[in-house]
């Protein structure tokens, strides 16, 4: 027996402690034991001998360090790990720990190509954690006319340049409420795809309260992706997603749902939870979801201030994690069992990921990335509708503020401390701009709480491609 | 890949992502807030349009 650290210097050198832990992240979920290569996106399956190994290397520079756990290994062990992870090293598919992060130069300025039409500043449900502050997002209650959201598709199409796939989500409040402008909307992008030679992708998000047999025919003959909102379990949707006469919404919704998604033929839809700190057991909401029938889902934790009776707190995070861990299992299980369904944040596919240059940039807010309100004004995105200081412009005139769009663009990864070190920098892409800013009021630091979970949600999501 | 040539490490899955710094930047990819999400950006399980 020897002990770990005295032969653990690879080819190139004894990698850094701080490279091992930025660039190389081991970690157990599931009962897997895994290495995700942080450079590359390639993930490895490890023995217990390499976990050793590798706690050894990370825990310093100055020789001599045991591995974690008591655990021993001999000197012949040793050096199978340390070959293995040359071998890998030479392969291209694990990186040297400190190597500089691949350089993709200039990301150059934003392109506008996607946008959130706030069709109806109003909705006919009182949820008790609407950030839209049910519907209004602070203002006052209204419907965007055809015709403002007519014009934000003239200038998404002017302004995206030689981008060929466009995006515009109807959103809310309750985009359903004003279905007559939606209409119209999407006739006036289908004649800007023909007469430009883009493609336009419309998606539509719905509480569903109003998703009637007419509705859900219009969407499934213009191929509109839908996302519909449900948060599981009866009681748990009851108690938070109430109608606006404060009445229970789920027998209507789930069956209003199930219905449309029967009626689908194959069209895209995801159903979308939110889970609190009232249903951190929310595991049980998504498989509750599945076995109504459900094959896409998604399942989100709430937005919410820290005062908040529903906000995500750290003290809950490790319920949080347990609720993870058990949903990769059951869904393993149930994969194998040929019951599979589709859980969105687990749908990783590291081979054919965006590229570096996205990572970098993150969602795209403010530079790719608008919502309009009913009037016709122009915000980073969504959550940012109504908040002083990011009005960029309008849809007649365009993005007449262009700084609002350069902060955006000055706050990628390397510009946040914590993200510039942080394992997950190239698939978080340094979380929701205005989480970081509604919790820090900057946007330079993202939300502690949501970095947490999204690390968690990610491990999950790895591990479940090792099972 | 690997499974010949290495005894305590299994590859799982091959990324792409250093490939993609000089390839990348088209801009052709879906929005990550335009999705399923609406809350939590995250990119890694967005795919690429080329």
């Amino acid at each position: 027996m020897q002990e770990v650290g005295v032969e653990l210097s690879l080819k190139r050198g004894r990698p850094s402690r701080a490279g091992i832990q930025r660039n190389w992240h081991r970690f157990g979920d599931a009962g897997a034991r895994l290495l995700l290569d942080v450079q590359s996106g390639s993930l490895h399956s490890i023995d217990e001998a390499a976990w050793a190994v590798l706690e050894a290397m990370g825990a310093g520079a100055d020789g001599g360090s045991r591995a974690g756990g008591g655990v021993e290994l001999d000197g012949g062990q040793v050096q199978e790990v340390v070959r293995d992870l040359d071998t890998l090293i030479d392969q291209g598919v694990l990186s040297y720990p400190d190597e500089r992060d691949a350089d993709v130069g200039e990301l150059g300025p934003g392109v506008l190509k996607a946008m959130c039409l706030h069709v109806a500043h109003d909705c006919d449900m009182r949820c008790g954690y609407c950030f839209a502050g049910t519907g209004g997002f602070g203002g006052a209650r209204a419907l965007m006319p055809a015709e403002v959201g007519m014009a934000a598709l003239d200038l998404l199409f002017k302004a995206s340049g030689h981008v060929g796939h466009l995006e515009v989500d109807f959103f809310g409040g309750e985009p359903l409420m004003n279905m007559d402008a939606v209409r119209r909307i999407v006739s006036h992008g289908q004649e800007l795809e023909r007469r430009s030679g883009k493609t336009l992708k419309f998606t539509l998000t719905t509480n569903v309260l109003g998703l009637t047999d007419e509705v859900g025919e219009f969407l499934n003959d213009n191929n509109i992706a839908v996302v519909l909102s449900l948060d599981g379990r009866a009681w748990v949707h009851d108690a938070v997603r109430r109608s606006a006469d404060g009445g229970p919404t789920f027998a209507r919704v789930a069956a209003n749902a199930l219905k449309f998604v029967n009626s689908r033929r194959g069209g895209e839809y995801y159903v979308r939870g939110t889970y609190t700190r009232r249903n951190l057991d929310f595991d049980k909401d998504v498989l509750f979801l599945a076995d109504m029938g459900f094959e896409t889902i998604s399942f989100e934790p709430v937005v919410a201030s820290p005062q908040s009776p529903y906000s995500i707190r750290e003290q809950d995070l490790s319920q949080v994690f347990a609720a993870y861990d058990r949903l990769v299992q059951e869904m393993a299980n149930r994969r194998r069992a040929g019951r599979g369904f589709r859980f969105f944040h687990f749908d990783l596919d590291v081979a054919h990921g965006p590229c570096l240059a996205k990572r970098l940039m993150g969602c795209g807010a403010g530079r790719e990335y608008a919502a309009v309100t009913p009037e016709g004004r122009l915000y980073p995105c969504h959550q940012f509708v109504g908040r002083p200081g990011f009005d960029m412009g309008n849809v007649n005139d365009g993005i007449t503020d262009t700084g609002i769009g350069a902060q955006f663009g000055e706050a990628h990864i390397y510009a946040k401390p914590a993200c510039a070190q942080c394992w997950a920098r190239f698939m978080c892409s340094g979380g929701c701009h205005a989480n970081a800013h509604e919790m820090s009021g900057t946007l330079s630091e993202p939300y502690a709480v949501g970095c947490a979970i999204t690390k968690k949600r990610l491990e999950a999501a790895l591990a479940l491609m090792a099972l | 890949m690997n499974e010949k040539n290495t005894v305590h490490v299994r590859t799982i899955a091959v990324g792409n992502l250093k490939a993609t710094a000089s390839s990348g930047g088209c801009r052709e990819c879906q929005t990550s807030c335009q999705s399923a999400c609406k809350t939590s950006c995250t990119l890694g399980n967005q795919a690429c349009k080329k």
